[in-house]
């Protein structure tokens, strides 16, 4: 039965008392012995990878870098001897220009019936 | 941060260590967890699932855990979100929820406590469940306002005022029953 004061009204003290305060809750038995091993048998673990694995970020990165610098250093080559070529046909050019030969008089001579 | 705390927190996050020193953790901390979770959600199976969900979460988040706190408290933290969540997903608007508490420990095998235990269990369970957990942490744990405040990031005054409105409500619930 609770306590209540002259005016019927149970107050703080009344209520939280040294009993109401005792745990009335209980677990099963060896829950808390159990708990740890079925909780560490649930926990995700890492996934342990190969040096192989490991490297492939590494060994990608090198295969990109090499393309990219093989790509360019073909391109610069290229631009170069198209360069070249063209230098070299302006030259023939105006060599010709200069020995007033024409292209039908190359063309005997290469046929050799000059 | 404490020397201990700064060797706690190397273990957790070394590879090699960091099974051993969560699983040392795990045998220290399971109990005043759970009893905190318990308190909030009454029933044994949904305390449990809260305790494991609270470590498993404690796990995956070690490597974000830079000691910003002591890791008990960061451990209390998770286990009062979890808590919350998990009351949040068990809402249940159709049946007012000192009822529902009162029907479940009159048939709880793990509860054993008199009628006046289980009527404050009820008023208990009319709280709102933050107003809850405070009064949970300062009446049955005697936790300091200024741990409190650390774990539920909450200023020692609001949860002062919220203890004494639990405490008020309480009261008042108990009155009614009169």
């Amino acid at each position: 039965m609770h306590k209540t004061n002259h005016i019927g009204m149970m107050k703080e003290e009344d209520i939280l008392t040294q009993r109401a305060k005792e745990n009335p809750f209980r677990t099963p038995e060896g829950y808390f012995e159990q708990f740890d091993q079925r909780l560490m048998e649930r926990l995700p673990r890492k996934r342990r990878t190969s040096w192989l694995r490991r490297a492939m970020p590494y060994a990608a990165a090198v295969v990109l870098v090499a393309g990219a610098a093989g790509t360019l250093y073909w391109q610069a080559n290229r631009q170069q001897t198209l360069a070249e070529a063209e230098a070299q046909t302006e030259y023939m050019n105006e060599m010709l220009d200069y020995s007033l030969v024409d292209n039908m008089e190359i063309a005997e001579y290469l046929t050799e019936a000059y | 941060m404490a020397a201990d705390e700064t060797l706690l927190l190397q273990l957790l996050h070394d590879d090699k260590t960091r099974e051993t020193a969560f699983s040392g953790l795990v045998a220290q901390y399971k109990q005043p967890l759970y009893w905190q979770i318990r308190r909030m959600v009454v029933r044994h199976e949904d305390a449990d699932d809260v305790l494991q969900n609270t470590f498993l979460k404690a796990w995956t988040g070690l490597d974000s855990f830079r000691g910003q706190s002591k890791v008990s408290t960061w451990l209390y933290r998770i286990a009062y979100n979890e808590t919350l969540n998990f009351l949040e997903r068990q809402k249940m608007p159709t049946q007012s929820v000192d009822d529902t508490t009162a029907n479940f420990l009159q048939s709880d095998p793990y509860f054993d406590g008199d009628e006046t235990q289980r009527q404050l269990q009820q008023a208990i369970a009319t709280l709102p469940p933050k107003q809850r957990q405070v009064f949970l942490m300062k009446y049955y744990e005697e936790q300091k306002y200024e741990e409190m405040s650390e774990i539920l990031g909450t200023s020692v005054g609001a949860l002062k005022a919220t203890y004494h409105f639990a405490v008020k409500k309480i009261t008042d619930f108990f009155n009614a029953l009169e």
